[in-house]
C-alpha cells in the first residue's frame, strides 16, 4: 500500500476529525470576536496620567507656572512609546508632561515623578539619598520597592491593575496624596 | 484494520482534501488572530487617560513581557518528577523513579539493563525515546537506544525529571518520536555545602559525596563522586549480573549580570557490569556459540557549556555545547563514540500575541567498532553529521485561554537526508483550572548504525532452533508516525490535580525482517511493519490532609501490528503490558516521620511468557536534625523474585529477574 504522508489508518479517527477541524474553525472565529483585553502598559500609563493629577507638589518644585511635570523613567523602560504617545500632549494644572530616559542621577531632584520599572524597582536603594527631601512621588513594580521606601507601587491583582501606597514615605516628604487616590489604593504597612 | 482498507481507499480523496483544508483553515485562523491583535484592542482608539481611576482598575490586562509557561499549561502529556518524589519514593536510581510516570514502561532486565520505553515498543534498546540530562542527548546512535545502565548522577542533586509522552520531534529531533525525557540537575547555588549519603543493603551499597562553594555571590560550583556496588539477582540457569560504577563531576553556575548565566559541567564514569552472553565463535555454518558469563566494561564522560542570555523585553537566547564519549566493550562487540553538538534556541515576542521559538543544531559523532564473529558492522569506523533547524510559533488567540501552537523541525542525517517533523497544538483553558489540549504531530525515527550496514549472527533460540543470520539494509528507511493525541487536566484546587491523555498512533515503516535465505536461515531487517497504537493515561494527585497525599498514574495501551512479523526475531507489540498501574502514598508523621508506599501492578507480556506482577514498596523515614536524614526502606516486598522485561532477541543476552530488597540510607549535610 502506498497513501499519503498524512492518510490516517483509522475510520473512527479520521470521522472524529472531520467533526474537530470544523470546531477549530469555531474557536478561531469566536476568539476573533472575543480578544478584549488592553496591553498593561497602556493602562499604566493612564494611572500616571492620574498619579498627577491626584498628587500635590509643593509649589517650589517648579520653578515657572507651566513648567514641565517630568517623568524620569530609570533602566529599561517597559513602555516603549507608549508614555510618550498617551502623555507628552497632556498636561496637568498647566504643567505639561515630560518624559525623561535615565537622567543622570545627578539631577533627579528635578523629576517629579521616578519610575522604576520591575527590572530597577531594587535599585531604589542607590538612588534614595538624591531623592528623599526633593519631594518626587517614587513610583515602582516590586514589594522591595516599598520596603525600600518607595511611595507607590503597581501590582496585578486577578488580570487587574492596582496599586499601593506606602503613606508613611509619603508623609515623610512634602506631597499631598488626595483622598481620593489614598481610598483607591491598597495602603502599604511595612 | 485490515477490512477497512477498501473503505478507507474510497474516502481517501475526500479525507486528504478536508485534511488539507483543516490545515489551511488553522493557518487562516492564526493569521486573523494576528491581525486581531491590534484590530479587537477596543481601547486602541481610546484616550486611556480619559477614563477614571475606577475605571482603570477594572480592565483586564494582558502582559506584553509574557511569564515563563508553566509545564502545567503546556498543551503536551507531560509529567514531572520533583526532587520530593525521588527523596520519598526510595528508588536508588533514574530509572526505577520512571516507573511513577503514566505511559512509560519500565522493565528491569537485570543490574545493568533497563527496558524503559514511551508509549510501547518496550525493548532494551527502545528506539524512539529521546533522553536528555541537562541538555545533553544521550540517545546512542549505534543501538538506536539509551544505554541506561551508565546513566547516573548523585539522585540528590537531580532537580526535576519532565517526562513529555508523545512526540516531541518539532522541537528536539529525529528520535523523539514516543516521548522525551529531560533530567534536570539543580544550580550549584542550591546545592551548596557537604552533603554525604550511604545507602546499605540486601541489593545494593552505595556511597556519594558532594561539596558545593562559591566565589562571590554570582559564582557558585560543586564537586561530586559517587560509587555503587550492585549485587548479583536472580536467574534459574545462574545471574552474574553484579554491577560496579564509579562516577565524578563537577558544575558550575556564573551569573555574569542580570542577564547573563554560563554553566560549566563535565563527568566522567568507569564502571563494569556482568552478564551471560551466547556468542558466535565461528563465521561459518554452522557456526560455533559459547555461552557463558562476562564483565562489561563500560566508561567515558562529557564536558557541557551552556550561555543563557535574558533580554528586558522577556526574550532569551542559549547557546550550548557539548563533548561526549562513550566506550563499551563485551563479547559481542566493543564500541568507542565520540560526539561534539553545537545548539542554539532563541525566543521571542513577535505581534504581542506570538511567541516565536527557533534554534539550530549540528552534531558531529565518529566511533571505532571492534567487531567479533557474532556482530560485524562495517565499515568499523565512521563519522556522522547531524544538522536541524526547528521553529516553533505559540500563537495566543484569546489571552490566557486559547493558545495554538505550530511547529515544525527540517534535519538532514547521513542515513536518509532530509526529514521533516510538523506538528500543531491547541489549549484551551475555558474556566480557571481547567485545561484540554490536542495535538497532531508527524515524528521520524532516522535509522542506526546497526540497521543500516551490520551482520548478527544468532544462537538458536526459544522460538528457533537453528543460528539464524540478521542482515543490516543500506535501504532501511525512516520509521514515521503520525500521532493524534487529547488531553485534559484539572487543576482547580492546591490540593487536587488530575490528568488524562488518549492517543491513537499510526506508525508506518517499522522495522521488521524479511527472510532472504533459508541455508543459512538469514534474514534482512525491513521497513515492512504498520503499527497502530491506541492508549490512556491518568495521573492524579490528591492531598488528602497536610499530612496525607495520594499519587495515581494508570496506563492502558494496544499495540496491533500488521505486517508478517517473525516472531523467533522480533518482540514489537508483544512486550508492553496493556496495562499498568502505580499508587504512592505520602504520609509525613508528627516527629519528622515519614511513611510512604508504593503498590505498582504490571499487565502480562507474551514475548515470552513473563507473568503479571504486583509489588510493594515501603519507606520510613526520620529526620531528627534537620542535617541528618535516615531512612529504612523495603523494595518489591511481595515476591522473592519476579521477571519483569523479555529477553532481547538481537542480542542475546539472558535476562534476570527482581529480587526483594531492603536497605537503609543515611544522608548527611553541613
Amino acid at each position: 500500500m502506498t497513501h499519503s504522508r498524512f492518510h490516517i489508518r483509522s475510520p473512527l479517527l479520521r470521522f472524529l476529525l472531520s467533526l474537530f477541524i470544523p470546531f477549530f474553525f469555531l474557536i478561531g472565529i469566536s476568539a476573533i470576536s472575543r480578544a478584549e483585553v488592553v496591553e498593561e502598559y497602556k493602562i499604566k500609563a493612564a494611572f500616571f496620567y492620574h498619579f498627577a493629577n491626584f498628587v500635590d507638589w509643593p509649589t517650589s518644585t517648579f520653578e515657572a507656572t507651566n513648567e514641565h511635570l517630568r517623568i524620569c523613567v530609570m533602566g529599561t523602560d517597559p513602555f516603549g512609546q507608549t508614555l510618550d504617545d498617551m502623555l507628552s500632549k497632556k498636561s496637568v494644572r498647566n504643567h505639561p508632561f515630560e518624559i525623561l530616559r535615565n537622567p543622570p542621577t545627578t539631577q533627579l531632584q528635578y523629576c517629579h515623578v521616578l519610575y522604576l520599572p520591575a527590572s530597577a524597582s531594587s535599585k531604589l536603594q542607590g538612588l534614595r539619598h538624591r531623592v528623599e527631601d526633593e519631594d518626587v512621588l517614587t513610583v515602582g513594580e516590586t514589594l522591595d520597592f516599598m520596603r525600600l521606601g518607595g511611595m507607590v507601587q503597581f501590582f496585578i491583582d486577578n488580570q487587574k491593575i492596582r496599586f499601593a501606597i506606602n503613606t508613611k514615605a509619603v508623609n515623610q516628604s512634602n506631597l499631598k496624596v488626595s483622598s481620593k487616590l489614598l481610598r483607591l489604593a491598597k495602603i502599604y504597612t511595612p | 484494520m485490515r477490512g477497512f482498507s477498501r473503505l478507507h481507499h474510497s474516502l481517501n480523496p475526500i479525507w486528504s482534501t478536508f485534511w488539507k483544508m483543516g490545515f489551511i483553515g488553522l493557518w487562516l485562523i492564526c493569521l486573523g488572530g494576528t491581525a486581531s491583535g491590534e484590530a479587537t484592542d477596543p481601547f486602541s482608539n481610546t484616550d486611556l487617560t480619559e477614563l477614571s481611576l475606577e475605571e482603570l482598575m477594572s480592565l483586564e490586562v494582558t502582559s506584553v513581557s509574557k511569564k515563563k509557561q508553566k509545564l502545567s499549561e503546556s498543551a503536551a502529556a507531560i509529567f514531572v518528577i520533583t526532587q520530593e518524589d525521588i527523596r520519598r519514593s526510595g528508588v536508588t536510581s533514574i530509572p526505577e523513579a520512571l516507573r511513577m510516570v503514566p505511559g512509560i514502561q519500565v522493565g528491569r532486565g537485570s543490574k545493568n539493563q533497563w527496558h524503559i520505553s514511551a508509549r510501547g515498543f518496550n525493548e532494551r534498546f527502545t528506539n524512539k525515546l529521546l533522553v536528555l540530562i541537562d541538555g545533553r542527548t544521550i540517545y546512542n546512535s549505534l543501538f538506536a537506544g539509551v544505554t541506561w545502565e551508565t546513566q547516573d548522577t548523585m539522585l540528590e542533586d537531580i532537580e526535576r525529571i519532565e517526562v513529555i509522552r508523545g512526540p516531541g520531534g518539532a522541537l528536539w529531533g529525529v528520535n523523539a518520536v514516543n516521548g522525551v525525557i529531560n533530567i534536570i540537575t539543580k544550580k550549584a547555588q542550591d546545592t551548596q555545602g557537604l552533603l554525604v549519603s550511604g545507602v546499605a543493603g540486601s541489593e545494593e551499597g552505595i556511597v556519594s559525596i558532594r561539596q558545593g562553594g562559591s566565589h562571590g555571590s554570582d559564582f557558585h560550583y560543586r564537586l561530586f563522586s559517587k560509587y555503587f556496588n550492585r549485587d548479583t539477582s536472580f536467574n534459574a540457569m545462574g545471574a552474574h549480573d553484579d554491577t560496579h560504577m564509579f562516577r565524578s563531576g563537577f558544575r558550575t553556575d556564573w551569573e555574569l549580570d542580570a542577564h547573563d548565566h554560563v554553566m560549566v559541567q563535565g563527568e566522567f564514569y568507569t564502571g563494569d557490569g556482568g552478564q551471560q552472553s551466547t556468542v558466535a565463535t565461528t563465521t561459518t555454518f554452522p557456526f560455533g556459540f559459547t555461552r557463558g558469563n562476562e564483565d562489561l566494561e563500560m566508561s567515558g564522560g562529557h564536558f557541557l557549556t551552556r550561555w543563557e542570555h535574558t533580554w528586558d523585553s522577556g526574550s532569551d537566547m542559549a547557546l550550548q555545547f557539548f563533548y561526549d564519549r562513550y566506550e563499551r566493550d563485551e563479547n559481542t562487540i566493543k564500541a568507542t563514540i565520540d560526539t561534539f553538538d553545537v545548539d542554539f534556541q532563541h525566543r521571542f515576542e513577535f505581534f504581542g500575541n506570538q511567541e516565536i521559538l527557533w534554534g539550530m543544531e549540528y552534531r558531529y559523532w565518529t566511533d571505532k567498532l571492534q567487531n567479533t564473529p557474532g556482530t560485524s558492522v562495517s565499515p568499523d569506523s565512521q563519522s556522522f553529521n547531524l544538522v536541524s533547524g526547528f521553529l516553533q510559533d505559540e500563537i495566543t488567540l484569546i489571552p490566557d485561554t486559547f493558545t495554538v501552537t505550530i511547529g515544525t523541525k527540517l534535519s538532514h542525517n547521513h542515513f536518509t537526508g532530509f526529514e521533516y517533523q510538523p506538528s500543531g497544538r491547541f489549549l484551551w483553558k475555558p474556566v480557571d483550572g481547567h485545561s484540554l489540549w490536542g495535538a497532531v504531530s508527524r515524528a521520524v525515527r532516522v535509522p542506526s548504525r546497526l540497521e543500516d550496514n551490520s551482520l548478527l549472527t544468532l544462537p538458536p533460540n526459544a522460538t528457533t532452533p537453528f543460528p539464524t543470520l540478521v542482515r543490516g539494509n543500506q535501504e532501511f528507511k525512516t520509521e514515521d508516525l503520525l500521532a493524534f493525541e487529547i488531553g485534559y487536566r484539572l487543576n482547580t484546587f492546591e490540593r487536587i490535580t488530575f490528568d488524562i491523555t488518549g492517543f491513537y498512533n499510526q506508525y508506518d515503516n517499522i522495522r521488521g525482517t524479511r527472510v532472504i535465505s533459508l541455508a543459512p536461515p538469514t534474514g534482512t531487517l525491513a521497513n515492512n511493519l504498520e503499527v497502530d497504537t491506541i492508549g490512556v493515561e491518568l495521573a492524579s494527585d490528591l492531598q488528602i490532609h497536610d499530612w496525607w497525599r495520594i499519587r495515581g498514574a494508570y496506563t492502558y495501551i494496544n499495540m496491533t501490528v500488521d505486517g508478517p512479523i517473525n516472531t523467533a526475531l522480533s518482540t514489537v507489540g508483544r512486550a508492553t503490558p496493556h496495562h499498568q498501574g502505580s499508587i504512592r502514598s505520602l504520609i509525613t508523621l508528627p516527629f519528622q516521620v515519614e511513611f510512604d508506599s508504593w503498590l505498582r501492578i504490571a499487565d502480562n507480556i507474551p514475548a515470552p511468557n513473563i507473568a503479571d506482577y504486583v509489588e510493594l514498596d515501603l519507606r520510613l523515614g526520620w529526620k531528627p536534625w534537620p542535617n541528618l536524614d535516615l531512612s529504612l526502606v523495603g523494595q518489591n516486598l511481595l515476591d522473592n523474585h519476579h521477571p519483569e522485561a523479555a529477553p532481547s532477541l538481537l542480542l542475546a543476552t539472558q535476562p534476570t529477574e527482581v529480587q526483594r530488597s531492603v536497605y537503609g540510607k543515611i544522608t548527611w549535610s553541613y
